[in-house]
């Protein structure tokens, strides 16, 4: 290809030459859209099959800025599961966070052992770039378990749960909506993460870019 | 030179409910508002009526007379049934009309003796079934027909027929009301009368039927017939030596029944879609579990699956005897090619994957939204069935929450700096709006118009608010849905 031989990291940012030279099934990491959020991962962004764990008020909108990024970087479906008195989700609003309403599947299962059963089926198969799920018991053998069913089938797994505890998860945040005039912000903090350090941060939403950016880093 | 049989049942919707024939009574059907006879019993046709009176006209004759209501639609598929028994004496039958039987018996009049012999066996088969009938065999079916309902029945001898059906009336070629009535008009009363007309003149009177109807029943032009289609049944049953109990061997039972099923589809070129699996046991009991898939599948491993779960009820009493399969429906199977790396598409994968979400959380558990030509926020989204793809949805340009409420949660406040939600007061510090939605008024005329707004308050929550203004006027507030 011709662009190898142009000057490289001058004239191309980042995103562009991960694109033109490496193919996107490759990318084993999904980026959060900023180079200072990505610098709190130990991976430099979010590994693409794995367990995350979301609470607080803010968890829907944040697990739907990760899955907006999951799929703006892998081609996939997103799979929404959850109990069945209404989800509630609005595909107008998705749209913003840049999931394609025709790209979500919406499964309710009223037990939670069905619930787990699903999420691990989901997980294994394969079909799905990135799983939304909202858990409410969990120990640490199921999420074990999910963990390996997200590996092994390369889908990104965001449980919404309620309180805290032993787990398998990649990462665990707390996410609190912030007031900022309107626009998308919240506080997030990155409670676990294996082989990281915990992070304090207050990020915001880019609805056209499309990605997260950070307004505060705050110290942990 | 063919022969066929025709076989007419004159009393066959009375026969059919096993009504005594020396009872005197009728069926009715209705055309329009009026009541008329549709079936009659051979008492009631010697006293005089016949199918297509006006039932005043009968109960003024017999006001006692019996009547019930005519099912067409289950005499015609009882007729079909019928039809499926008379391949006993050919492979090729179907129903003819609404009381008749045709059965193509070209060269089968070996097997039962000749042709005498094969009469003899199905009249003696018809009298069994208590029916009463009248049965012919001739050259063509139309001859066939005339000569059972309107000539003396019997076998009609090979070449025989323009002699033999020139006595009989026209109405015997089953023509047009219309026709018959014009026949009649110009005094041609019996076949061989019109046989001796010139056609092109009738052809110009009558039209092209009349004699395109003379050339099928004399034989000068084939007459194409429908036949009945066999219905297969794709079932598959293996008896065992010894009673069985154990889980395993009933999924080997299962393994085995599979595969011999499957190699049958798979000559048709069909999938299955439904299947039953049935369990008999020693005391004569059944127990059955049923799986069904959203697309045609042949894949022994990916059904066998699917009775993971239901299994989990095995309850074998005493012992099972006997396993049967059965694909109950089954669709063409439409062979999938694989992408060019040898992976198999993710599309692949979630037609199976859906088929067990939906066996274990059920059918309507698993959807799609899809959008609607709607700018009212309930309306715009509808759940769709999974598998097929849903249009793409357009961008619509001022913001939507990303979880709506429906019904919408009535709240207090009065438009100032404050609501009150779910016992929480909650303290507005930013809003932006109005957006007015007006009903569709073509639609829901009565339903007020709604001024929303994005409002944000002191803890940080987004919600997207409104409030109802019935005839312009001030209304409740409701909350509609999250923001992010």
């Amino acid at each position: 290809m011709i662009l190898s031989s142009l000057a490289p990291q001058t004239s191309f940012s980042d995103r562009t030459r991960r694109i033109v030279l490496e193919p996107p099934e490759a990318r084993a990491i999904v980026s959060l859209g900023a180079r200072d959020l990505d610098a709190c991962l130990p991976w430099g962004g979010l590994p693409r099959g794995g367990l995350h764990e979301i609470l607080g008020e803010g968890a829907w909108g944040w697990a739907y800025a990760l899955a907006g990024r999951a799929l703006a970087e892998r081609r996939g479906e997103m799979l929404l599961l959850g109990p069945p008195s209404p989800l509630g989700a609005y595909p107008p609003g998705l749209v913003r966070f840049g999931i394609a309403p025709e790209r979500v599947l919406i499964a309710e299962a009223k037990a939670e052992n069905d619930r787990l059963w699903t999420l691990e089926e989901s997980l294994r198969s394969g079909c799905f770039a990135v799983v939304v799920a909202v858990v409410d018991s969990r120990d640490l053998t199921a999420s074990r378990r999910l963990h390996l069913a997200a590996e092994a089938g390369q889908s990104m797994a965001l449980l919404l749960c309620r309180a805290g505890g032993a787990s398998a998860a990649l990462t665990r945040w707390e996410v609190f909506p912030v007031a900022g005039n309107g626009n998308t912000y919240w506080r997030v903090s990155l409670q676990r993460c294996r082989g990281g350090r915990s992070a304090d941060f207050i990020a915001g939403w880019d609805h056209d870019a499309l990605r997260l950016y950070p307004t505060a880093l705050l110290g942990d | 030179m063919t022969r066929f049989v025709s076989i007419q049942l004159p009393f066959w919707a009375t026969d059919r409910l096993g009504w005594a024939p020396d009872r005197r009574a009728a069926l009715l059907t209705k055309e329009g508002t009026t009541l008329l006879l549709a079936g009659v019993t051979p008492a009631a046709a010697r006293a005089g009526l016949r199918p297509g009176q006006r039932l005043a006209d009968a109960l003024a004759a017999f006001p006692d007379l019996p009547v019930e209501a005519f099912d067409a639609e289950a005499s015609a598929l009882a007729l079909t049934r019928l039809a499926a028994r008379c391949r006993r004496w050919s492979p090729l039958t179907a129903p003819d009309g609404e009381g008749a039987l045709l059965l193509d018996v070209t060269g089968v009049a070996g097997l039962f003796g000749g042709e005498e012999g094969l009469m003899a066996d199905i009249a003696a088969a018809f009298t069994g079934f208590n029916l009463h009938y009248r049965i012919a065999l001739a050259d063509t079916p139309g001859a066939a027909w005339a000569w059972a309902g309107f000539g003396a029945g019997g076998i009609l001898p090979v070449g025989s027929l323009r002699q033999m059906l020139a006595p009989l009336p026209v109405a015997a070629l089953r023509l047009a009301p219309e026709i018959l009535a014009g026949l009649h008009r110009l005094g041609l009363r019996q076949i061989g009368a019109l046989l001796d007309q010139p056609r092109a003149p009738l052809a110009n009177r009558f039209g092209r039927e009349i004699v395109a109807r003379l050339d099928t029943v004399l034989g000068r032009v084939p007459q194409p017939v429908r036949w009945q289609v066999p219905t297969v049944a794709y079932r598959e049953r293996t008896p065992f030596v010894e009673p069985i109990g154990t889980r395993e061997s009933v999924e080997a039972a299962l393994t085995h029944l599979l595969a011999r099923l499957i190699d049958r589809l798979t000559a048709a070129g069909l999938g299955v879609r439904r299947l039953i699996f049935t369990l008999e046991r020693v005391d004569g009991s059944r127990q059955d579990f049923t799986i069904g898939t959203a697309q045609a599948e042949r894949d022994p491993r990916v059904l066998a699956r699917l009775f993971r779960d239901p299994l989990d009820g095995l309850d074998p009493g005493f012992g099972i005897e006997a396993a049967r399969l059965e694909a109950v429906e089954t669709a063409e199977f439409l062979r999938r090619q694989p992408g060019l790396d040898g992976r198999a598409a993710a599309s692949d994968r979630l037609a199976p994957l859906l088929d067990r979400l939906r066996q274990r959380l059920g059918e309507n558990s698993v959807y799609r939204l899809s959008p609607q030509q709607s700018h009212w926020p309930e309306a715009a989204v509808r759940r769709a069935d999974p598998l097929t793809p849903v249009p793409l949805f357009t961008a619509i340009p001022p913001p939507r929450p990303m979880q709506l409420y429906a019904p919408p949660h009535p709240i207090e406040g009065d438009g100032t700096g404050y609501f009150i939600w779910r016992n929480r007061r909650h303290s507005i510090r930013h809003a932006e709006g109005p957006e007015r939605i007006a009903p569709e008024w073509w639609r829901t005329p009565d339903r007020p118009a709604r001024d929303y707004w994005r409002v944000e308050d002191t803890a940080g929550g987004r919600y997207w608010l409104f409030q109802s203004r019935p005839q312009d006027r001030p209304g409740p507030w409701f909350l509609h849905g999250v923001f992010p």
